[in-house]
């Protein structure tokens, strides 16, 4: 039980610090982040640049163009990376983190041929099709229809929560191939959607904070080629939830340096305007930094997990992290409010790119305990994945309970 | 980097759970109801400790874990200690085994756990409580040089006490009745002084990190004794862990003791790394750490212990049902090695 670098890892460490060190001044000032054009430009750009010094695709194996670095290193690349200020993953969240990593496991060598080098080069933008207005953290409950017409799939339905769509060339895209009342985790299939096929119309979705991140997505007869489905039809759930062991296992880790960090300006900030005298403020302070150690604690003891377990996906662990650290970084930013006092009632942003506006940070913070599975979903997970709870009651469960009760030997226990 | 606990540590912990559970322990299900006086005073108990216990672990090696081989002791390190002491936690095991494995470096003769040593900060004056009094042979005291002021950092020394020599009355009814408290009648204390303040500080720091390894123990038994009840125990009908209400509670449970045992096993890498280093260039990230081991394991003791009585419904409440031993032994760690506060004012000056 150490938290050492081993030589190795303290000489990757080292020449990525230097790496970074020399191209981050190169970079330009981000965009407004209504931009989208230049939003892409500029986080395309610097994807290119990771590309170019080999650090794009880092935990992708070395067959497919990455890396195929260890989960410590990326763990190392994604707390330096934050440490020294380099730019989020942007628009290529969806293609680098989601899109990607499941075309790598489940796709056809011609898929992967067409769109894993290209998402590597920073050369195309995903988006995600998963959620719909009816079909949030019951995701399986989805009703966008697929009707296969020929070689193609005939798609109508709304989408909802589609970050980038506005620049994505691709979407990952549920559709329901199987009977709209035939068993709900069966009859999903996952289908790549050119976003310039005719029938999508976006709808800005604008956030509280007053950022147009999001869409709603309405599809009305779009045609996609059978050519474009990963894995057999009907398959599509299993394969979601593979994105989904990637996305809870690395979404937040940069985030936790972040907060670090924040915490320790929130602190010179109360030094400077008195509200440290406030012996409540100092200890709350000194409570979300303990918080966000042992999160971090915890995120190497994950990390450490996952480099020796063979298929090296996350575990239901992660659930604890995304649970502490998403409730965690809401009391951040309220402690930020607080010792701002009024002064956290104006926005300062005169060029609207947001990123680590304190007001701006509290309002998209709400978000945190719902995206990526709701808190609630969270507890749920840990108590019967991990925990072994029996399951919540549902209507179909309680259709098969009361079948197996009415059978000849069956006797209802405690569960 | 590699944080998972080695083989060897998981193996240690495991010889240390097989010792606790041939012996009986307060708050375990099924054994018989113990009365006023505590579970452990009764045949071979002294001073509220299972001598019977104390003895085996000894033989184990648990006080004398950070000795140096040749003074007789094992030779490791924290990493090894917090997983001892989060098996003594799950098991409540009651006696001055913290004060005792600290002792042991400063006191070489002590790494058998032949004698039994307490340890009373009494820094922050009255009142001034001694736990165990009756079974120790030995009490150090952190106290204030004298001519100093109260609680200083840098201005405090370690005392060697002889108990016999102390005026203490029994307190006829201490809240945690397995262990007996005794009210010091007399200050200042004669001593001899065995340590400065740099020697009272590293005991107090790893008092700290052993404590919170301890509820941890606590958390995560509790975790697991509430989680049991849930599957089993049956309302309208079907299992209440069932229910998201219960379900979900159980899970916080869950995430409270991960979340403190991480951070326990990381204040420990970095106290033994800094031991490692021998320059103290880490002591202020190390010590930043622990008092976050701290503040997280009491926190997830005592949140835990009250989820685990909730869970169990009016039982829980219960003397028999044993749950509000633990309650009682996670309030009263919470207020030794420093409190929420204490600990929170350490991190705030490093920030």
């Amino acid at each position: 039980m150490q938290l050492r670098d081993t030589p190795a890892q303290q000489r990757f460490r080292e020449e990525l610090r230097a790496w970074l060190e020399a191209v981050l001044p190169t970079l330009d000032r981000p965009p407004s982040q209504d931009d989208w054009q230049a939003r892409r430009a500029y986080d395309s750009h610097w994807q290119a640049l990771l590309y170019q010094a080999g650090y794009a695709g880092l935990n992708w194996p070395a067959e497919y163009g990455g890396r195929g670095a260890t989960p410590t290193e990326h763990l190392i690349f994604l707390e330096e990376s934050e440490l020294a200020g380099a730019p989020y993953v942007g628009v290529n969240f969806v293609g680098l983190l989601h899109a990607g990593p499941t075309l790598i496991a489940e796709a056809s060598p011609e898929q992967r041929e067409r769109h894993i080098p290209a998402i590597l080069r920073g050369d195309e933008i995903w988006c995600q099709g998963f959620s719909e207005p009816d079909a949030g953290s019951d995701l399986a409950a989805l009703r966008t229809r697929a009707v296969r017409d020929g070689d193609h799939y005939v798609v109508t339905g709304r989408k909802i929560w589609t970050s980038h769509a506005e620049v994505a060339d691709f979407c990952e895209l549920l559709v329901r191939t199987g009977p709209a009342d035939g068993p709900k985790h069966q009859g999903i299939t996952w289908l790549i959607m050119p976003m310039d096929t005719a029938g999508i119309t976006l709808r800005p979705l604008m956030t509280a904070g007053g950022s147009t991140e999001f869409s709603e997505m309405i599809l009305e007869d779009v045609r996609i080629p059978v050519a474009n489905r990963v894995g057999a039809e009907g398959d599509g759930w299993r394969i979601a939830m593979v994105t989904f062991a990637f996305e809870r296992g690395t979404g937040f880790v940069s985030e936790v340096v972040w907060a670090r960090r924040r915490l320790v300006e929130i602190a010179a900030l109360a030094r400077e305007n008195g509200t440290w005298e406030d012996s409540e403020t100092r200890r709350r302070i000194a409570r979300l930094a303990a918080e966000f150690d042992a999160l971090w604690a915890l995120v190497k003891r994950n990390v450490s997990q996952a480099e020796h377990c063979a298929d090296g996906i996350p575990g239901p662990g992660s659930s604890v992290f995304k649970l502490r650290f998403s409730e965690a970084r809401q009391h951040l930013d309220d402690l930020h409010a607080e010792v701002r006092g009024r002064e956290s009632l104006a926005f300062d942003d005169e060029h609207h790119t947001y990123d680590g506006e304190p007001g701006y940070e509290r309002l998209r913070s709400l978000a945190y305990t719902i995206a990526a599975g709701t808190s609630q979903i969270q507890r749920t997970i840990i108590g019967e994945r991990i925990l072994g709870l029996p399951k919540e009651p549902t209507a179909a469960r309680n259709a098969a309970a009361a079948s197996a009760v009415s059978a000849p030997g069956a006797k209802g226990g405690g569960r | 980097m590699d944080f998972r606990p080695t083989q060897d540590q998981l193996a240690l912990a495991g010889a240390v759970r097989d010792v606790l559970g041939k012996h009986r322990s307060p708050g375990t299900p099924g054994e018989e109801a113990p009365g006023e006086d505590g579970p452990q005073t009764g045949a071979g108990g002294v001073g509220g400790v299972d001598v019977a216990l104390w003895r085996d672990l000894a033989e184990l090696g648990v006080f004398g874990l950070r000795v140096s081989e040749e003074e007789g002791g094992l030779g490791l390190g924290h990493a090894e200690s917090v997983h001892v002491f989060e098996e003594l936690g799950r098991a409540l095991a009651t006696g001055p085994y913290t004060a005792t494995a600290l002792a042991a470096p400063l006191l070489p003769e002590h790494a058998s756990g032949r004698h039994r040593v307490g340890l009373s900060d009494l820094t922050s004056g009255a009142p001034y409580l001694l736990e165990h009094l009756d079974a120790l042979d030995t009490l150090l005291v952190v106290e204030v040089v004298d001519g100093e002021a109260h609680a200083v950092p840098g201005h405090s020394q370690v005392l060697r006490v002889e108990p016999i020599e102390l005026r203490a009355e029994a307190v006829p009814h201490p809240v945690d009745p397995c262990v007996p408290l005794h009210r010091l009648r007399q200050k200042p204390l004669r001593g001899e002084i065995i340590g400065d303040a740099a020697t009272a500080d590293a005991l107090l720091r790893e008092g700290a990190l052993l404590t919170a390894a301890y509820q941890t123990g606590i958390a995560a038994t509790l975790t697991e004794r509430a989680v049991a009840y849930a599957k089993q125990r049956a309302q309208f009908g079907r299992a209440i862990g069932s229910f998201q209400a219960v379900k979900h509670l159980c899970a916080d449970m869950f995430a409270r003791a991960e979340l403190a045992r991480a951070a326990v096993h990381a204040a420990a890498v970095l106290l033994d790394d800094d031991r490692a280093d021998r320059d103290g260039a880490d002591l202020p990230a190390a010590a930043s750490a622990v008092s976050a081991a701290k503040l997280l394991a009491d926190e997830a003791a005592v949140a835990n212990a009250r989820a685990a009585i909730q869970i169990h419904g009016g039982m829980g409440c219960t003397w028999e049902m044993g749950l509000h031993y633990f309650l009682k032994r996670a309030w009263a760690l919470s207020l030794a090695y420093g409190r929420a506060a204490e600990h929170a004012d350490l991190i705030s000056e490093a920030l």
